[in-house]
C-alpha cells in the first residue's frame, strides 16, 4: 500500500475535532447554557483551523487535487463521496458558528451547537463507512467503527481539555471554577468512554495491532492505559494546578502518540481478497 | 460508436495458457504503458510436494498453471460503486473505463478491486485500467492481448450467463470468490485447477505482479 501519512493526519484531525465539538456541546448543556461565549469563540476557531488542516492533508493524498471538485458526483453509491461532502459540510457549519461568535455571540446557543455536533457525527459515520469495504476483510468488521468512534472521543476530549486550560486559565473570559470543574469532568468521562471503545476494538480484532508490530508497539495499549490512569490521578483535588499540568501533559502526549501509532497500524493492516 | 458485441468478455482456457506473457507485452505495447503499469498480468500458481513412501519411492501432487488476468468488467463493479467522482463508469456493453477528465487519483478503487485492475499512473496522478481495447472492437478487431495470444488460450467471447456451465466456466484459485463483484469472464479451468479460496498453492511470481 502506498504512503498513508496524509490519511493518518486527515482522519485523526477530523475525528479529534468531532470529539472536541461533542465535548463543547456537553459542556454547554451541563453548565446550563451559561458558558461564556468567548470561550466557545476560541475553541471553535481552533477546531475549524484543525479541520481545515485535516482537509489540506486529505488533498495531499490525491494525485489530481484540482479534480476533487468532482467528488460530489457519486453520492448515491460512494461512501467516499459522502464523506468528502459531509466533512466539508461540517467545516461549513463550524465556520458559520465561528462567524456568529464574532458578529453576534448571543446567537450562539444550544441549537447551533447541536447542528455542529450532528454534522460532525454524520461526517464521522461516513468516514467509518469508507473503510467497510466488502473486499477488505482486515477493515470490514465492527472493530473499525469502534476504533474510529473511540479515537474521536479520546482525542476530542484531550483537545477540549488542552484548549480549556489554555484559554480559561490564561485569558480572562469569565468562566468560574464550577464551570471549569464540570467541563474537566465531562472531558474525562468522554475520554474514558473513548478508551474503553478502543480497548474493545483491539481486543475483539487483534489483527489491527499485530501486523507490522514490534514489541514496543504492542505495548501501546498498555502505555495508553497507564497514561490515562495518570490523567485520572491528576484530577484528584489533592493535586495542585502545577501537578495537574505536568501529569495531564504527559498523559496527553502518550495518548496522542498512541493514537497516531494505532492509526498507522490500521493502514498497515490493509489486506484485500483476491489478487 | 457501436461495437458488434453485446457483452464482450475474455475467455481464458487455462489448459492452453503457457505463461509466455505475450498478452501482457501486447497490452503494454498497444497502450504505451509506463513501467510498473500492468493492465494484464500473468499469474503463476503452483504447489504440492513430493512425499516419501515407506518403500523408498515418492509420491507427488505437484501442480502448476498460469492465469492471464486483467479487468473482468464485472456485473457489480466495486470500482464503479466506490468511485467518488464517477470517473469509473460502465458503458452499455458492460465495459468499465476511467474518465480521466474526472479522476482525482484518490486510489479508492485500487483499494477495493479484488483483481488489481485499476492501476495508479503516477505520471498523470490518475487511475488507469484495461478498457477491452474498445477502439479495436469499434474497428471490428479484437483486444491486443487476444490478438497476440500464440496458443489461442485467450479469446474474446459474447457473455451469456445461461451458457456459463455449458461453456465450461469454473473459477479457480488464486482468483477470488465471484460473489464480491460478479466478474464477467469465462474461465475454462486447468485439470489440476484448485477451487477458489484454496490454500493448496502459492503465487510463484509475485514480483512480476506487484506495483513497481
Amino acid at each position: 500500500m502506498h504512503s498513508h501519512w496524509s490519511l493518518v493526519s486527515f482522519t485523526l484531525l477530523v475525528q479529534s475535532v468531532v470529539g472536541n465539538v461533542w465535548c463543547m456541546q456537553l459542556a454547554l448543556f451541563f453548565n446550563g447554557g451559561q458558558m461564556d461565549s468567548l470561550y466557545f469563540k476560541y475553541q471553535s476557531i481552533v477546531a475549524l483551523g484543525l479541520l481545515l488542516l485535516g482537509l489540506t492533508a486529505a488533498m495531499a493524498h490525491l494525485g489530481q487535487p484540482l479534480a476533487s471538485f468532482n467528488a460530489a458526483r457519486n453520492m448515491k453509491r460512494s461512501w467516499l463521496s459522502i464523506e468528502i461532502m459531509t466533512v466539508n459540510l461540517f467545516a461549513g457549519v463550524l465556520a458559520i458558528m465561528v462567524i456568529l461568535t464574532f458578529i453576534n455571540p448571543v446567537l450562539l446557543n444550544q441549537l447551533m451547537m447541536l447542528a455542529v455536533s450532528l454534522t460532525g457525527g454524520v461526517a464521522l459515520f461516513a468516514m467509518t463507512r469508507v473503510y467497510l469495504l466488502r473486499t477488505v476483510p482486515a477493515w470490514n468488521h465492527a472493530g473499525t467503527p469502534l476504533a474510529f468512534l473511540g479515537s474521536a472521543l479520546l482525542l476530542g476530549a484531550i483537545l477540549f481539555t488542552v484548549l480549556l486550560n489554555l484559554f480559561a486559565r490564561t485569558m480572562n473570559i469569565g468562566i468560574n471554577i464550577k464551570q471549569l470543574a464540570i467541563s474537566h469532568n465531562i472531558a474525562f468521562i468522554v475520554a474514558s468512554l473513548g478508551l474503553i471503545l478502543k480497548i474493545l476494538a483491539v481486543k475483539m480484532y487483534p489483527i489491527q495491532i499485530v501486523i507490522h508490530s514490534k514489541s514496543f508497539l504492542r505495548m501501546q495499549p498498555v502505555m495508553q492505559t497507564i497514561s490515562f490512569a495518570l490523567w485520572a490521578v491528576s484530577m484528584l483535588p489533592t493535586y495542585s494546578s502545577g501537578h495537574f499540568y505536568i501529569l495531564f501533559s504527559f498523559a496527553a502526549v502518550v495518548l496522542v502518540t498512541g493514537e497516531i501509532i494505532h492509526r498507522i497500524q490500521f493502514y498497515n493492516s490493509y489486506h484485500r481478497v483476491g489478487l | 460508436m457501436d461495437i458488434k458485441w453485446k457483452r464482450p468478455t475474455f475467455q481464458l482456457d487455462v489448459q492452453y495458457c503457457i505463461g509466455c506473457k505475450t498478452c501482457m507485452v501486447a497490452c503494454k505495447d498497444k497502450n504505451d504503458l509506463d513501467p510498473g503499469l500492468r493492465w494484464r498480468r500473468v499469474i503463476e500458481y503452483c504447489g504440492g510436494q513430493w512425499m516419501p513412501l515407506p518403500d523408498g519411492t515418492f509420491q507427488q501432487d505437484v501442480f502448476g498453471y498460469y492465469l492471464s488476468v486483467s479487468c473482468n468488467h464485472c456485473d457489480k463493479p466495486i470500482c464503479v460503486e466506490v468511485c467518488p467522482t464517477g470517473a469509473m463508469n460502465q458503458d452499455e456493453n458492460g465495459i468499465v473505463t476511467v474518465d480521466q477528465t474526472r479522476c482525482m487519483g484518490c486510489r479508492y478503487c485500487e483499494w477495493a478491486c479484488p483483481y488489481s485492475a485499476p492501476q495508479y499512473n503516477a505520471a498523470i496522478g490518475q487511475m488507469s485500467k484495461c478498457h477491452l481495447c474498445r477502439d479495436e472492437l469499434e474497428a471490428g478487431g479484437a483486444p491486443a492481448c487476444v490478438a497476440a495470444c500464440p496458443t489461442r488460450a485467450l479469446k474474446l467471447a459474447e457473455f451469456d450467463a445461461s451458457r456459463l456451465e455449458s461453456d465450461g466456466h469454473k473459477p479457480i484459485a488464486p482468483l477470488p470468490d465471484e460473489k464480491f463483484t460478479s466478474p464477467i469472464v469465462i474461465i475454462k479451468p486447468h485439470k489440476m485447477g484448485k477451487p477458489v479460496n484454496s490454500t493448496a498453492g502459492i503465487i510463484a511470481n509475485p514480483e512480476e505482479n506487484n506495483d513497481a
